[in-house]
């Protein structure tokens, strides 16, 4: 059993100070990931934080039935949620992202956060998260995890987003 | 097609390298634990149960509060019967009588 799966039976049997090792193990990816879906990385906190509070709560109320990794089930989570504040973020226009460059620390990193976010924006929600589950490193197999569906239809979904942004850059 | 491909994945190298140094700030988990140690703390009991057995509480108490509605309901039946049947003589004594009388 991985140190993270020890860590969740912990939390389940009532040790909340366990959590801290999958925060630690897990936080610099997540926010990565929610960031390179989000385009900002104060934004990616704020879901990241949100959705360990989630996990937490679920591993409480043995809510996670263990078939899954936890860190799968946290991607799944986190690719979720970041999603949806993006959606709602989509929704009420007015929020830019302009602070980010002050409070983001390196401004190649929030530039280049900035322009990943805007290149795959006209993308399905679906193949954008399939393409950054694949940049994470995460198997065709976990990705189907994350995203519930089979890995063919992972397979399909990347395809499609670079079909899409080969058809944009030539449109 | 070949060089398009290129170019779309040399792109998303480069995004995705210059991205790779984002992360929480270092406060970031600090943060969590902090969300996390204000959570309310659910009650042992409540919080050891598989999701179905909860799901079988709410359930098997309503259960219970039907049963006992029940049995009280059947006691108070079982009291009129014996009490309207006290002192009146069984119905097999009274035909064995009946049956004499007409011999």
């Amino acid at each position: 059993m991985s140190d993270l799966e020890d860590a969740a039976q912990r939390v389940q049997r009532g040790d909340a100070s366990a959590f801290r090792i999958v925060v630690e193990a897990t936080a610099a990816r997540l926010v990565r990931l929610s960031a390179r879906i989000m385009g900002s990385t104060s934004e990616a906190e704020d879901v990241v934080q949100e959705s360990y509070v989630k996990a937490y709560r679920a591993l409480r109320e043995g809510r996670f039935d263990a078939r899954a990794r936890v860190e799968t089930w946290l991607h799944r989570i986190v690719v979720n949620a970041s999603l949806d504040a993006r959606r709602r973020r989509a929704r009420s226009r007015t929020e830019a992202l302009a602070d980010d460059v002050a409070v983001d620390g390196p401004a190649e990193a929030t530039m280049a956060l900035r322009e990943l976010a805007g290149w795959l924006d006209e993308l399905p929600d679906d193949q954008r998260a399939a393409l950054l589950l694949q940049a994470e490193g995460l198997p065709a197999a976990d990705i189907a995890e994350v995203l519930g569906c089979s890995e063919g239809a992972v397979e399909q979904r990347l395809v499609r987003a670079r079909a899409a942004l080969r058809k944009r850059r030539t449109g | 097609m070949t060089d398009e491909r290129d170019d779309i994945d040399e792109r998303l190298a480069r995004l995705l390298g210059a991205t790779e140094s984002v992360g929480a700030k270092s406060a970031f988990e600090a943060r969590v634990m902090a969300a996390i140690e204000a959570e309310p703390i659910a009650s042992r009991f409540w919080a050891g149960l598989p999701r179905a057995a909860k799901l079988f509480v709410p359930v098997a108490a309503l259960a219970a509060a039907a049963s006992v509605a029940w049995a009280v309901v059947a006691a108070h039946e079982l009291d009129d019967a014996s009490l309207a049947t006290q002192g009146e003589p069984e119905q097999s004594v009274v035909s064995t009588i009946a049956g004499a009388e007409v011999e």
